[in-house]
């Protein structure tokens, strides 16, 4: 690269660089006023500099160029000349506290060991040109050897590496070596005895004209924190497996549930399927049949003559009223089971119908409701004879009231009553049983039957596609 | 962080660049891509080769590999010998040992970076110099070392302390004042109040600790620190510096990975706890629709026979005392109307026995499992066997629901055909009655097909049983039903 | 002299009509009975040739109550009959020692007078191999 490459970066961009050098910057004119000041000058000078003013340190005598830091301890300010630019001078300002004061204390061998020792460092150099390998103590002690008790050649140390990494320790030395190229590796090594230890090794070299002169590098034990590290890991992962495991096991149960739920709702609506079956099949079978038995013996019964054939005549009207009561018999069982006039006429009609037939006044509100489903349908118009039938049975209520409309995306049918209260759903109650067909529909239940009085039934049916 | 940089007068022309250039270390500046954008003079003349305007600098990338810090399975295994592994290998190019590059912000230029590459003291002849050595160590290592002569109150602050906070070495006095702005201001009391503790009790310490750096980045730092007591009195203390901000990303990252992980997995045990809770509830449900269909019809039949046949059946009996009561003068159409009135009567008996049947044979409750079974035997239309031992009587809803299987699986090969016989049998063995029914039919029966087996193993399963088909197309049908009833 | 019939049966109506039924066909109604206790009784007093016997009793069954009257008197000819179906009963009719079955649907005199021959509805019982 030629050296004088023009730098490609604008004014702007220079400016804002020079800005963010860490370190004080200050351009002085010839006549020593501040024109310029990074971030940095600012910070450590404070005050004391203003632009367009003289610099705050004194061009000549002891002091010179010494300016006290607002950060305590002083600045030396040392002017560079700007190559190219006349009259402005570049300053840098640098610390000068008592630097070095302690080392005077602490020689660099001592300063080296203890900071080998503290931060659990080694290091080493090796000189190519007299291929001499210098190992200082914590390296040694790094690998457990005692210190300097052992000369160290690159051979030596290749053959206590540990023999499954030995080829890439070894590789990357050499190619370190004659490429000039500084590397870093971290190793783990399970010990003899199950401990686990860390390390990381850095290098770098010192080359001239194009050859690697010196190569030097530290190795650090790192093993408690790579050791944390792993059991956080360890931890991680077992959780992550757990959350999995429980995130499997609940869309397991949640996938029984919704097997139960359809599983429900099947028996429910077989179960009411067969009920208008049986009841048609009653009606269209038996009950048909009956009528014309019934027709017969009457037509029979006119056919004679009573005075004459007196006991044939009596007995024919026994036999008739016998009819009639099983009929009477049949169609209250096939009301029970689904009331033609459901079936015929809709809910609406057959809840008139329980209302006129209640000893208890009812008051029903209803807006007018076609095509429901027909287990809904069922269902709505049971729970309303159930509920009706508790009035009567058991509440003392002098009147009750029944609505029925669409609410949402449903159908809400509310009874209520002003009798004495304390209906329960408990267990073998018609109403629980009703309570298990509205859920298996789908739907809910709510009794409120505060003793005080007034029992409120709430059922929410839903209507969505069947 | 302080003022901005500002200039009172415009700047000659070339001033900027000049200023950078006079820099006694190189200046580099890089974008997203690592590519360099500038070099001054002393950075061109550092880096030479490594350094083009408009390339990558590879030595500026800082990235390491991370080398997986877990548990290795087996790790036991290898006691008696150790073993080990080695990381990915980062070579750093050439830039190398003579120069430590910083990575600084520049205020004002988002997408770009700023290296600063601060040269090591020249080495050249010196060798085994232990200045020498102590700055290529630290810059090597990246360890910076401290130290505070507290009598004298003198700080030393060393050339990779500085680094390592961000600024050219020596470029600030070392004062107390100097280390105290670089802390976090959430950690400094903390940092001042572990070194005084050390200070006052010889204690060493460790910790782990936040700087924000002139350019505003925050590093986590590890600090060490270790006293030199004299009767009792802390004279010096000293210590060690390094920056371990990507580990504590690392540990950051995983610590929040296990918080969501552990909130995912309390979520999901409560909610399916919830789940189970509503899963029993509808089980619970779902049996007692099944309980209480099976009492509705029993209840049913039970009405219909002590209602309406009972009746009809007596009035069978008044119709044929009336014909017993005709005579040869009564009129032929009285008699045959009594005679058709019979006739109809009979077949609407018939019909109600055979409803009253299906909605619930009474001899299931009267007599049990195996005499309601053999009736259906004997009403088979295809030809079929009972084997059986005897059994005592189980509760109603598991009997119904065995002779319901029976009694569906029989219609059924009747019906969809081809078999020539059917095979039942009962068994009652450790708390769980087996029914199975087998026939030498078709085959291809299945429960979803909507022949009444789902509703029926539906049935099964809302008394805890379980049916199974197999029914192998052209292979025949069995059915097993097991249902526990201790 | 006409054979002697004791009715068994807990519906009342059932038991009026069968009555009139068979007396107008000649039978001697000896009595009736609305259970098995006192069905036994009344057969054990009144010696009747014949029981029309319902197998659903409300203390008993009809099987229990035929073979304590043939343990008693086994002379004694008892005809079963139930608004079941003889199918429903299976082999019990054949070894209760009954000399027919009839369902109540299908009970007339003739058909009562066959069953007590040894025809119909003994088919199911073994008929007069049980009256023996």
């Amino acid at each position: 690269m030629d050296a004088t490459d023009p730098a490609p970066l604008a004014d702007e961009a220079l400016k804002a660089v020079l800005g963010s050098v860490p370190q004080g910057l200050v351009i002085a004119d010839d006549r020593r006023r501040a024109v310029y000041a990074n971030r940095l000058a600012h910070d450590v000078l404070g005050g004391a500099l203003e632009l367009g003013k003289t610099v705050p340190w004194p061009a000549s005598g002891p002091d010179a160029g010494i300016v006290p830091s607002v950060l305590g301890g002083t600045l030396r300010a040392t002017s560079v000349a700007l190559e190219g630019v006349d009259g402005l001078a570049l300053v840098v300002l640098t610390g000068c506290a008592p630097v070095r004061q302690s080392y005077a204390e602490t020689g660099p061998d001592e300063h080296l060991r203890e900071v080998e020792t503290i931060a659990q460092l080694g290091s080493w150099s090796w000189d190519v040109g007299d291929d001499a390998v210098n190992w200082s103590d914590g390296l040694y002690r790094l690998y457990g050897l005692a210190p300097q008790s052992v000369p160290i050649t690159f051979t030596g140390f290749v053959e206590i590496t540990p023999p499954e990494i030995r080829d890439q320790v070894a590789g990357t030395i050499l190619r370190c070596a004659q490429t000039g190229d500084g590397y870093t590796f971290t190793t783990r090594t399970v010990e003899g005895g199950g401990g686990v230890r860390w390390r990381y090794s850095r290098a770098s070299t010192v080359t001239r004209g194009g050859r690697v002169t010196r190569m030097f590098g530290t190795t650090q034990d790192v093993t408690e924190r790579m050791v944390n590290e792993e059991v956080l890991r360890e931890s991680v992962e077992q959780a992550a497996r757990l959350a999995r495991e429980n995130a499997a096991l609940r869309a397991e149960v949640e996938a029984k549930l919704a097997e139960v739920r359809a599983s429900r709702a099947r028996i429910v609506e077989a179960a009411d399927a067969a009920r208008r079956r049986l009841e048609r099949d009653l009606r269209d079978g038996a009950q048909q049949r009956l009528t014309k038995v019934g027709s017969i013996l009457r037509s029979a019964r006119a056919l004679l003559d009573a005075a004459a054939e007196r006991e044939l005549a009596q007995t024919l009207e026994q036999a008739i009223e016998e009819l009639d009561e099983g009929v009477d018999e049949l169609r209250s069982l096939a009301r029970g089971l689904h009331p033609a006039i459901l079936t015929d006429e809709g809910l609406v009609a057959a809840l008139g119908a329980l209302a006129s037939r209640s000893p208890v006044a009812v008051r029903l509100r209803a807006d007018s409701i076609v095509a429901l489903p027909s287990g809904v349908e069922s269902a709505a118009y049971f729970v309303v004879a159930e509920a009706l039938t508790n009035v009567v049975k058991h509440a003392r209520a002098s009147q009750a009231q029944v609505t029925v409309q669409r609410h949402g995306a449903g159908l809400l049918v509310e009874v209520s009553d002003d009798g004495s209260g304390g209906a329960t759903l408990e267990a073998g109650s018609g109403l629980r049983g009703l309570s298990d067909r509205v859920e298996a529909l789908g739907g809910s239940l709510q009794l409120h039957s505060p003793v005080p009085g007034g029992t409120l039934l709430r059922v929410e049916l839903p209507l969505g596609g069947d | 962080m302080g003022a901005q940089a500002s200039s009172a007068v415009a700047l000659p022309e070339g001033a900027l660049s000049a200023a950078l250039d006079a820099l006694p270390y190189g200046i580099v500046v890089i974008d997203q891509d690592e590519r360099v954008l500038y070099a001054n003079q002393s950075a061109r003349r550092l880096a030479a080769d490594d350094l083009r305007i408009g390339e990558t600098a590879e030595w500026a990338s800082t990235q390491q590999p991370s080398f997986d810090a877990r548990p290795r399975p087996g790790d036991d295994e290898r006691d008696a010998r150790g073993s080990s592994e080695i990381s990915a290998v980062t070579v750093s190019g050439t830039l190398g040992g003579m120069v430590r590059p910083m990575r600084v912000r520049v205020d004002g230029l988002e997408d770009a970076l700023m290296i600063v590459l601060t040269p090591l003291p020249d080495s050249e002849g010196r060798g085994r110099d232990p200045e020498q050595l102590l700055q290529e160590v630290e810059a090597v290592s990246r360890v910076g070392s401290w130290s505070w002569d507290v009598e004298a109150d003198v700080v030393t602050l060393s050339d990779e302390m500085f680094r390592l906070n961000g600024l050219v070495p020596q470029s600030l006095p070392a004062t107390a004042e100097t280390v105290a702005r670089q802390y976090h201001p959430e950690d400094r009391s903390a940092q001042f109040r572990l070194v005084d503790h050390c200070r006052r009790t010889g204690e060493p310490f460790e910790n782990t600790h936040r700087v924000v750096r002139p350019d505003g980045t925050v590093r986590w730092r590890q600090a060490r620190g270790q006293a030199v007591m004299e009767d009792g009195r802390a004279v010096r203390i000293y210590g060690t510096v390094q920056d371990i901000t990507e580990r504590v990303a690392r540990e950051q990252a995983l610590r929040g990975s296990l918080a969501e992980s552990r909130r995912l997995a309390a979520e999901n045990e409560s909610l399916r706890h919830e789940i189970e809770n509503q899963l029993s509830e509808v089980r619970r449900s779902r049996s007692r629709i099944v309980r209480a269909g099976y009492e509705t019809r029993r209840v049913l039949e039970r009405d219909l026979h002590d209602g309406a046949q009972q009746r009809l059946t007596t009035l069978g009996l008044i119709i044929r005392s009336a014909q017993a009561r005709l005579t040869e003068d009564s009129s032929p159409a009285l008699a045959q109307a009594l005679s058709d009135a019979l006739a109809e009567l009979q077949a609407g008996l018939s019909e109600l026995r055979a409803m009253a049947r299906g909605l619930h044979p009474a001899i299931l409750t009267d007599e049990g499992l195996l005499p309601a079974l053999e009736t259906l035997v004997v009403r088979s239309p295809l030809p079929a066997k009972l084997s059986a031992d005897t059994l005592a009587r189980l509760p109603g809803p598991i009997e119904t629901t065995a002779y319901l299987v029976v009694s569906e699986a029989l219609s059924n090969a009747a019906r969809h055909g081809a078999a020539s016989n059917a095979h039942v049998t009962v068994e009652h063995r450790d708390g769980t009655l087996v029914v199975t029914v087998s026939d030498d039919g078709a085959g291809g029966a299945r429960i979803e097909g909507g022949s009444g087996l789902r509703v029926l193993s539906d049935r099964v399963a809302a008394l805890d049983g379980h049916l199974q088909v197999d029914s192998p197309a052209g292979g025949g049908t069995r059915l097993r039903a097991e249902l526990p009833c201790a | 002299m006409a054979t002697t019939v004791l009715i068994v049966d807990d519906n009342h109506s059932f038991r009026a009509w069968a009555r009139v039924l068979l007396e107008r066909a000649g039978y001697t109604v000896a009595g009736e009975a609305a259970d098995g206790a006192s069905a036994i009784a009344v057969a054990l007093e009144s010696s009747p040739e014949v029981v029309l016997l319902d197998v659903q009793l409300p203390d008993t069954d009809g099987f229990e109550v035929t073979r304590r009257l043939r343990a008693e008197r086994s002379d004694v000819a008892v005809v079963l009959t139930s608004t079941r179906e003889a199918l429903d009963y299976g082999a019990k009719l054949g070894s209760s020692g009954a000399v027919g079955f009839l369902s109540k649907d299908e009970l007339s005199a003739e058909a009562f007078a066959e069953v007590l021959a040894g025809g119909r509805g003994s088919d199911t019982t073994g008929g007069a191999a049980a009256k023996a």
